[in-house]
């Protein structure tokens, strides 16, 4: 019986070993590969460490006004949306849990119908109606459609952390005097601090990595990292090096960000996830 | 604000601010305020989110629906209401059931595929082996990725002559055409859209595995129930609601997947990847036919109603 389960426990170790190696290889070949000439990017496994180490592909990059612009565009959008999404997704919360709502259902059926809509049905409109208002290749245009597509996740979210919050908490709040604005910011906010971190990360994760609605929505003032490095899939003569220290620079930031933060997300995930 | 207290005086309390607790839309209060100050009272919360849903999600979905009926293309200098004509020839043909074949086939295997994995490595953590955490977060990383990237990253890593795996693969006897053969593209973006999805599956039943009782476990061990029987019917039952969820989360985002095969086989080779997405897209931006465009994407829409009536369903507000 004893050695049986050694031999289980041996068996379960090396499939998670497999699988941690299965996840993990692409992005520590990207990341090697980032530092190859072109040429030597190319090749088997066996002659991966046969190359002069090079930083060329991301001195490239930095003096790219392009790639710049495209870094900047993509850390305001992401930014503004994740703060919008969880603003409008937060109050959105505090509504359904502890208040009388007008036409609720018709409020989370149609949250739910932007949540799940196949996005290539939107494109056209969406593109149409930015540019009758003004706002086509406009950072506020991005925003606000991302804000939008965002909400519904970070509403579900905050509401499972705010239905977990005893009402008594807050009638004790307001029976002290408080009113509205300090019932928000001295009771609610403090206690939903987690909850915020974990809506914010899942948020700026999507925001970041979102690719087709900049695309629709402009050419070059709205051009994000992920467009940028889009145009590498059309090209005929793949540049991979550069590529892939491209790919670096995309994914690094919000792979940290989140890494850091895991236990939060950990905990949003879950929340969120199982609750809706 | 001291919790302990909290409770204290909970029952006098009439609610003058429109608190409300349990059921939805049920107020505890028995002072109703009158309608038009119960709905303005409502508006600071979910008037912002009503107003950008309705901007970004149904104006353009609408717009959507209505483009379909109409025979607008780049063009065209005015937009004439055809009925459905766009439906007749852009959805009832052979490359609109061949797209929604194919898309059907990548929810379906992808599916069966991401959830097994995932299932096993999420019971292996579950058992909490010495370093479990470590093995919890590298195996996390790729939920967070850029799919985009992480397309190009594949395809870059699997190109015949160039890529390290299609090197590795031929070495031990396999040189598999990736993207030249219609079956190896299919199981391609199956193996793409499984590495960025397991992950999430398997943090999802990780999670409800957590709340599966240990007692139940024990009392069905000590009835000699092996592995198999534990599983079945004590495991199972008791992650069916997470499981209910994740499919549908699963089902949604695979119907929708667009990024993956976009910036790695965009349909090709010939049609053996065409996904519903990627017609609509090759419709409405590489032939500029925007009406037949629209009427794809929103066949495709309808054809998932029922999902989303699960969806709905399962939404617990």
């Amino acid at each position: 019986m004893k050695r049986r389960r050694i031999i289980q426990h041996t068996l379960g170790q090396l499939v998670l070993i497999v699988a941690s190696i299965l996840a993990i290889f692409p992005l520590l070949w990207i990341v090697l590969s980032s530092f190859k000439r072109d040429i030597d990017a190319q090749g088997p496994a066996a002659e991966a460490f046969d190359f002069v180490p090079t930083l060329e592909n991301y001195t490239g990059l930095f003096q790219s006004s392009e790639f710049l612009a495209a870094g900047l565009t993509t850390v305001v959008t992401a930014t503004a949306t994740t703060v919008g999404a969880l603003i409008i997704g937060t109050l959105a919360a505090y509504g359904f849990a502890r208040r009388w709502i007008p036409a609720r259902r018709t409020l989370v059926t149609i949250l739910v119908l932007v949540q799940v809509v196949p996005v290539v049905v939107l494109l056209i409109p969406l593109y149409r109606i930015a540019s009758t208002l003004g706002l086509y290749d406009q950072w506020l245009s991005v925003i606000i459609v991302q804000i939008g597509l965002n909400t519904p996740f970070a509403t579900w979210l905050m509401l499972a952390f705010i239905r977990a919050i005893p009402i008594e908490v807050e009638e004790a709040a307001l029976i002290d005097g408080a009113n509205q604005f300090q019932l928000f910011r001295f009771v609610l906010l403090p206690m939903l601090r987690s909850g915020i971190v974990a809506a914010g990360i899942l948020t700026a994760i999507s925001a970041w990595n979102s690719f087709i609605i900049p695309v629709i929505l402009g050419q070059s003032r709205t051009r994000t990292l992920t467009t940028y490095i889009a145009k590498f899939s059309s090209q005929d003569q793949l540049l991979w090096a550069e590529m892939c220290a491209a790919a670096v620079l995309i994914m690094a930031p919000i792979v940290i960000f989140a890494l850091v933060m895991q236990k939060s997300l950990l905990a949003g995930m879950t929340a969120g996830s199982l609750k809706f | 604000m001291d919790v302990a207290r909290a409770g204290w005086g909970a029952a006098e309390v009439t609610a003058p601010s429109g608190l409300t607790v349990g059921r939805p839309g049920r107020r505890t209060s028995p002072v109703r305020p009158s309608p038009l100050r119960r709905h303005l009272g409502s508006a600071p919360y979910v008037g912002p989110a009503w107003i950008i849903v309705t901007a970004t999600g149904i104006i353009p979905l609408g717009y959507g629906i209505w483009m379909s009926l109409t025979d607008q293309s780049i063009g065209a200098a005015s937009e004439r209401f055809i009925g459905l004509e766009n439906y007749v020839t852009a959805v009832f043909t052979k490359s609109f059931v061949d797209s929604l074949m194919v898309t059907m086939l990548f929810v379906v295997c992808g599916i069966v595929i991401q959830f097994v994995i995932a299932y096993l490595l999420a019971s292996l953590l579950h058992l909490q082996m010495r370093g479990f955490q470590v093995f919890r977060t590298i195996l996390l990383v790729p939920m967070m990725l850029t799919p985009i990237v992480v397309g190009l990253i594949f395809r870059f890593m699997f190109t015949p002559s160039i890529g390290v795996l299609y090197f590795a693969l031929r070495d031990i006897g396999l040189e598999i055409p990736w993207f030249t053969d219609t079956l190896w593209a299919r199981v391609f973006i199956i193996m793409l859209d499984s590495w960025l999805t397991i992950p999430l599956l398997m943090l999802l039943l990780l999670a409800g595995m957590a709340g599966v009782s240990e007692e139940s476990l024990e009392a069905a061990q000590l009835d000699g129930a092996g592995w198999w029987a534990r599983t079945r019917y004590v495991v199972l039952p008791q992650l069916t609601p997470v499981i209910t969820v994740a499919l549908l989360i699963r089902i949604v985002d695979a119907v929708r997947m667009f990024d993956q095969v976009f910036a790695t086989t965009r349909g090709g080779p010939g049609t053996s990847t065409m996904t519903v997405s990627i017609l609509a897209y090759n419709q409405t931006f590489g032939y500029f036919a925007f009406g037949p465009g629209a009427a794809i994407a929103v066949a495709l829409t309808v054809v998932m109603f029922p999902v989303y009536f699960f969806y709905l369903r399962m939404t617990k507000v």
